[in-house]
């Protein structure tokens, strides 16, 4: 009973903590206790994975499917831990909820399949061979009812209950390395793994469509899940275009910006699937038909409709987060302007729109434009042309008002504030007289011999036009300096600029570390790589302690149930980091509020990404040293110790950003021609903390 | 005494302006080194030559193929900079040579006529001073753990004796010679703070290479000896192996 109201107590907790304002979205993170699938040691699970291992035909097959648990319990850990996986927030509860509803039937399966959300926009959900459902936040967006959620869960509970994974696994290296097989081309390899394949998804929907029908789903309208597939891959948006969003006053587009003709929307349900791993969607749906023949009756809500809209648009609100961090602009913006339709105050919405504006005008100005028409038919495709039509110059003043414009709304907005300077510095670096070309106010007399001469009412309709300017003409000065300063600069930058960035506190983001002995059959040593990773929070701290510094770390390889708040950062560190590595121009993270949130949590702004690869190899010509050794007897010894001792080599990075500046302020990378030690891992994490100490950088 | 003063002034200014991190933070190391070096070029006792520059008369009575001198040393090192070691190093090289002596009182007409003592060895000090630079930017890691390049600079004083314990010194005075010597490792910490080095080394003793070119035939009783400690000395520093156990003390 106790432990009923601390779970009861828990949930309400998460309720109350996490009530959604969609004026003021914050993203979701992991919530509540850490789950044991996000705790226990991978070698733990891998051991009682292999224990509990069915039967194998022979020695080969229990080979393939120790290889199989071993491979799988592995990178699924990493998968879990890479802050791309939400636990006990709103939306993983809530398919809890749903996939509880369709396995009331089946006891025996319950409390074996746990349900997570995975931070991504693909449309996708999918199963692991331990009954790890993973449903896509791009899925939950996209989806129409909460009936046709249960029915993708049903479909991934037939693939845990069938084990399709590792049969899957199992079959595909059958058919590369097994006798049978081995006469066939690589084309016919792939053809019998894909047919294999689709075998295993057509049964999942057949049977998934059983457990369906158990539930209290409806069963008329359900295949038109398969719609949601079908359109995967066109943009999410419901709104039709109008260039009137963007204008005021006298601010107003040249009509040669929007086309008036734009491809139809074309999805072929009927296509070639000969080497794809589902069978097309003709065919699903076809099969699925069969099944719901003659059922009738259900729910599309099982409670209210109301739940499940609000889940989705929290999805879709993730969504636009998401499209930001992946630089896919107009994807947010077309999602934003749609998802104002109900929300039309949001302030998150307004700044997700002016914050993709900056983003356009970054990859305008830097020549980083890339609209690819075919992928955007319909009426979306006249949004993706309205700003393809447009010049950098015309983007950026759109961004800067709309920027300002939430400003207004949020003047203490560091984030959106720090936007709006950097495009004014940067657009200034590309346009002669910028400060010279925009009116003043609504009554000045109109600028002549402007390109654009609609861009000068631009920044007439603001609150307080006064303050907008001075922020332009500060920017504009500071842009102007620094252009002036640069070309002496560059000369002196070596001695000069150098600096002792004194670092006094680090925090250390999921440490990474990975062993390779090639001279094994199993050459990735996955237990051995997870022990050294839960004794580097020991290195890390005595590194810092010799140094008097302090360091938090963020490892999630160390981890009990109680620290959410160390899967909250790994969270977002992650979808910074990762936003910082895939795109290399500068820009202002559109998760710099939630970042620099970060770095006051944990009092610095230097956060270090580090890791280490060793491998081991096997040393080549031994045959000369063993010849070696018999025409020089005396050397034999010195010859027999390289013929017994392998040949390593040891790579070690260390990135230190300053989160606040976005710069990486230390680049550490090293490697060695041996084999790593704990002493050697040891000397590297210090000398990279040494150097944010103590040496100039 | 004045290269001791220049020695310690640049040590200071080595650390007050050095970012060099070591390990842990401990840049000063002592090693214990066993240095076991096979007899290539030079003979002792139980040792073989392989190749022989005395000639015949200079091969030791048993043959050993895997025969070591092991020459003791203790090294201290500090690191100067992220990549430098400056060291001093005491050993005490032992190695055969062969020693003449009269079977009678010579007289100034008569030809040379004397036995050999195949079994004495030269033993003596050597002070040594060196610089160690390592890989640190190519394939290495962070010093004191990684690939190293020396250059050795060596003091030696020697004699020669009866046997290894002998006190008896065979010279009235002592051969004082300097050698120099590249060497080229690695070293890795096999436990917290414990280094292991393995390397090779090449050397020249600057000593009085007659016995090169003049004629044995011609040589007395005194130049026969001298000359083998000549030869030993010099073989003895060509090549040697490099082996030790390091603590990082601070």
């Amino acid at each position: 009973m106790r432990r009923y109201l601390a779970v009861a107590l828990v949930a309400a907790c998460c309720v109350l903590t996490n009530a959604q304002d969609f004026n003021h979205y914050k993203t979701l993170l992991p919530q509540g206790l850490v789950p044991k699938d996000f705790t226990e040691l991978s070698a733990s699970k891998f051991a009682t994975e292999v224990t509990n291992m069915s039967a194998a035909r022979n020695k080969r097959d229990r080979r393939n499917k120790k290889k199989f648990y071993l491979e799988s319990t592995f990178s699924l850990d990493e998968f879990l831990t890479s802050g791309n996986v939400l636990f006990n927030d709103d939306i993983t509860l809530y398919t809890a909820d749903v996939l509880a509803e369709i396995l009331k039937p089946y006891p025996e399966l319950q409390g074996k399949i746990r349900v997570y959300t995975v931070k991504s926009a693909i449309p996708n959900a999918f199963t692991t061979n331990n009954g790890i459902i993973f449903v896509n936040l791009g899925l939950l967006a996209r989806l129409e009812s909460e009936a046709q959620l249960a029915f993708v869960l049903a479909h991934e509970v037939v693939h845990y209950q069938k084990k399709h994974v590792i049969n899957r696994y199992v079959t595909n290296i059958d058919i590369d390395r097994s006798k049978d097989y081995r006469k066939l081309s690589r084309e016919a390899k792939m053809f019998a793994k894909s047919s294999f394949s689709k075998e295993l998804e057509m049964e999942a929907d057949l049977d998934g469509a059983e457990i369906y029908n158990k539930s209290v789903y409806t069963k008329d309208s359900i295949q038109n899940v398969f719609n949601v597939l079908k359109y995967a891959d066109l943009p999410l948006g419901w709104v039709y275009f109008n260039k009137r969003y963007y204008e005021s006053g006298k601010y107003i587009f040249p009509d040669t910006l929007v086309v008036r003709k734009v491809d139809p929307i074309q999805a072929i349900e009927d296509y070639n699937d000969t080497l794809y791993s589902h069978p097309n969607i003709r065919k699903r749906r076809e099969a699925i038909a069969v099944k719901f023949h003659n059922a009738k009756g259900g729910k599309h809500f099982r409670l209210a409709k109301s739940i499940f809209d609000k889940n989705r648009k929290l999805a879709r609100f993730e969504l636009c987060r998401l499209y930001l961090l992946e630089h896919r602009y107009l994807d947010a913006i077309l999602l934003a302007t749609s998802l104002q339709e109900e929300e039309p105050t949001s302030v998150y919405l307004k700044q997700i729109i002016a914050k993709a504006l900056y983003g356009l005008a970054k990859d305008k100005l830097n020549d980083h434009f890339d609209f690819k028409k075919s992928e955007w038919s319909g009426d979306p495709q006249r949004l993706g042309i309205f700003f393809e039509r447009q010049s950098s110059y015309e983007v950026s003043v759109l961004a800067i008002r709309h920027l300002y414009k939430c400003l207004e709304e949020e003047p203490n907005n560091k984030e959106i504030a720090v936007m709006l300077n950097d495009v004014i510095r940067s657009l200034d670096k590309d346009a002669y007289d910028l400060e010279k070309k925009f009116l003043r106010n609504a009554s000045d007399k109109e600028i002549a011999d402007l390109r654009y001469p609609y861009t000068q009412h631009a920044f007439t309709g603001f609150k307080n036009n006064a303050a907008f300017f001075e922020i332009l003409d500060k920017q504009i000065a500071l842009a102007d300096k620094e252009d002036n300063g640069n070309s002496f600069r560059k000369k002196k930058k070596r001695a000069k600029d150098k600096k002792l960035l004194n670092v006094d506190k680090v925090v250390v983001v999921n440490p990474m570390y990975k062993k390779i002995d090639t001279r094994k059959r199993q050459k990735m040593r996955h237990i051995e790589s997870e022990k050294v990773l839960t004794q580097i929070d020991q290195k890390i701290w005595d590194a810092a302690g010799r140094l008097n510094m302090k360091a938090d770390i963020i490892n999630p390889n160390n981890l009990s149930s109680a620290r959410v708040n160390v899967m909250q950062s790994n969270s977002i560190l992650n979808d910074w980091i990762d936003e910082q590595m895939r795109f290399e121009d500068a820009r202002v993270s559109p998760i710099y509020n939630e970042i620099i949130a970060l770095a006051d949590t944990y009092k610095t702004d230097h956060f270090v990404w580090m890791g280490e690869f060793t491998m081991t190899r096997k040393r080549r010509g031994k045959g000369f040293l063993i010849a070696g050794a018999i025409i020089t007897p005396a050397m034999a010894p010195l010859f027999a110790t390289m013929v017994a001792t392998p040949k390593g080599a040891t790579l070690y990075f260390a990135l230190t950003f300053n989160v606040r500046t976005q710069a990486l302020e230390l680049v550490d990378v090293r490697t060695m021609n041996m084999r790593d030690t704990k002493s050697l891992l040891q000397s590297n994490i210090y000398y990279t903390l040494f150097q944010l100490k103590k040496v100039k950088q | 005494m004045r290269i001791i003063y220049t020695l310690v002034l640049l040590i200071n200014v080595f650390a007050a302006t050095a970012q060099v991190p070591g390990y842990m933070g401990k840049r000063f190391t002592i090693f214990a080194d066993a240095n076991p070096t096979p007899a290539f070029f030079v003979m002792n006792m139980n040792n073989t030559v392989l190749v022989n520059p005395g000639g015949d008369d200079a091969r030791t009575q048993k043959v050993n193929r895997f025969a070591f001198n092991v020459r003791p040393q203790v090294t201290l090192e500090y690191l100067i900079h992220k990549r430098v070691s400056l060291g001093v190093s005491y050993s005490m090289p032992i190695v055969g040579t062969t020693r003449a002596y009269y079977t009678s009182a010579p007289s100034e007409f008569d030809d040379v006529d004397y036995n050999t003592d195949e079994y004495d060895v030269v033993k003596g000090q050597a002070l040594g001073l060196h610089l160690k630079f390592y890989d640190f930017a190519g394939s290495a890691s962070v010093p004191p753990i990684g690939y190293y390049r020396t250059i050795n600079i060596f003091v030696t004083r020697t004699n020669t004796y009866d046997n290894k314990k002998s006190t008896t010194k065979q010279f009235r005075d002592d051969f004082i010679y300097p050698a120099v010597s590249f060497g080229v490792g690695r070293q890795s910490m096999l436990a917290k703070n414990l280094l292991l080095k393995t390397g090779v080394e090449f050397g020249w003793a600057f000593v009085p290479t007659n016995f090169l070119t003049e004629v044995e035939d011609d040589w007395n009783v005194q130049e026969y000896s001298g000359y083998s400690v000549h030869q030993s000395l010099a073989g003895y520093y060509l090549f040697n192996i490099n082996i030790g156990l390091g603590y990082i003390l601070f």
